[in-house]
């Protein structure tokens, strides 16, 4: 629980970054990954950072949640106002439009953007996609001249 | 590099705070900026968040996909090692007709089958090379088996079905009356054939 604790604010922003910032999904996404942390904490033995662990599972529960979904044995009560308040936070026009442009990568190239926005080191960010630290330069190489390309099309 | 930035912000609604500053700077600076800020309000709403009340389930009944595979595995070796010693008792004392004998022996043969792959996806179940157990070592001799057109390969849902088959095969032989009202095992090979030849007729019927 303490270890969801000091996870909390990055779970939240997978979530929305992985989903369409409704509360219903964010909500369902938030359970997903919290079961699949509960289910991997056993088998985490510190050869990376905490948080890189909670990254990788939970970019890996993100992009397959529609299937584990439909496997997960617990359901978790979870309260509407933090979903609601996240909902709302989303809803300025300046996040909307980094939302908006976000989207439009594909979840790999988003789950490194979160990273390299979360000014995560590029060590770590490779640990926790299971790439090198120079494939990881590349890609945001590559993902900010997506994003430079995405600007001038919008 | 002016001539493109001109022509891009004439495109660009002038209000619009990422995509006119992005012209003249790299766009990720203002996302970052917009993200900070974004993230910074992320954090003070987790922090809100009540966890209290989420009653997460004992260990022991969360199992992993790879954990019930291995269960559903061993599950399916044991019953299927069960039915076999089950139809060796039954060969002693209750078969006698030659085509019983060949019957069983075909229910017992895919039932051996079956009881290897099973062991064979048991073993294959494995996480990763890191988390080896003393049983890895027969996951050699077992590869023995890896050889083209294997019936191995058929889809576990084949074995699944034929062993449910043989037990209810089995099932049936021990307790379906027959004509003297005793258990099919019990009766003659005149009665067990005549119970038979009258399931397979019902089972027509109903397809």
């Amino acid at each position: 629980m303490e270890m969801l604790r000091r996870s909390d604010s990055t779970i939240f922003k997978i979530c929305l970054m992985f989903t369409d910032r409704d509360p219903k999904n964010v909500k369902d996404m938030y359970q997903d990954i919290v079961c699949s942390l509960w289910e991997s904490w056993p088998r985490f033995r510190g050869q990376c950072k905490e948080n890189t662990w909670v990254y990788s599972i939970a970019f890996n529960t993100a992009v397959s949640q529609v299937r584990h979904r439909s496997l997960s044995p617990m359901f978790l009560p979870l309260d509407d106002d933090t979903y609601n308040n996240l909902a709302e936070e989303s809803h300025n026009s300046l996040i909307e439009r980094l939302y908006e442009l976000i989207d439009r990568l594909s979840p790999p190239d988003k789950a490194l953007l979160l990273l390299y926005l979360d000014r995560v080191p590029a060590r770590e960010m490779g640990l926790a996609l299971g790439i090198t630290e120079a494939a990881v330069n590349h890609r945001i190489e590559r993902i900010k001249d997506k994003l430079r390309a995405l600007n001038s099309e919008l | 590099m002016n001539q493109k930035v001109n022509n891009t912000s004439e495109r660009l609604p002038l209000n619009n705070t990422i995509l006119s500053k992005a012209q003249y700077g790299d766009p990720l600076d203002e996302l970052m900026t917009a993200w900070q800020q974004h993230s910074d309000r992320i954090e003070q709403i987790a922090g809100q968040h009540d966890l209290s009340h989420i009653k997460l389930a004992p260990r022991l009944l969360v199992l992993s996909s790879r954990r019930r595979r291995i269960l559903s595995s061993l599950a399916m070796a044991l019953v299927c090692l069960a039915a076999i010693v089950g139809m060796v008792i039954l060969r002693q004392h209750y078969i006698s007709d030659i085509f019983e004998q060949l019957f069983f022996a075909f229910l017992a043969l895919l039932l051996f089958v079956t009881l290897i792959h099973s062991l064979r996806q048991t073993f294959s179940c494995r996480p990763s090379r890191r988390h080896t157990t003393p049983l890895s070592v027969l996951r050699f001799p077992l590869s023995v088996f890896r050889f083209p057109f294997s019936v191995f390969r058929f889809p576990f849902s084949v074995y699944r079905a034929a062993v449910i088959a043989s037990v209810v095969v089995l099932f049936l032989f021990l307790a379906i009356p027959v004509q003297n009202g005793r258990a099919m095992s019990h009766g003659s090979p005149s009665h067990r054939s005549a119970a038979l030849t009258s399931v397979s007729f019902v089972l027509s019927h109903i397809q």
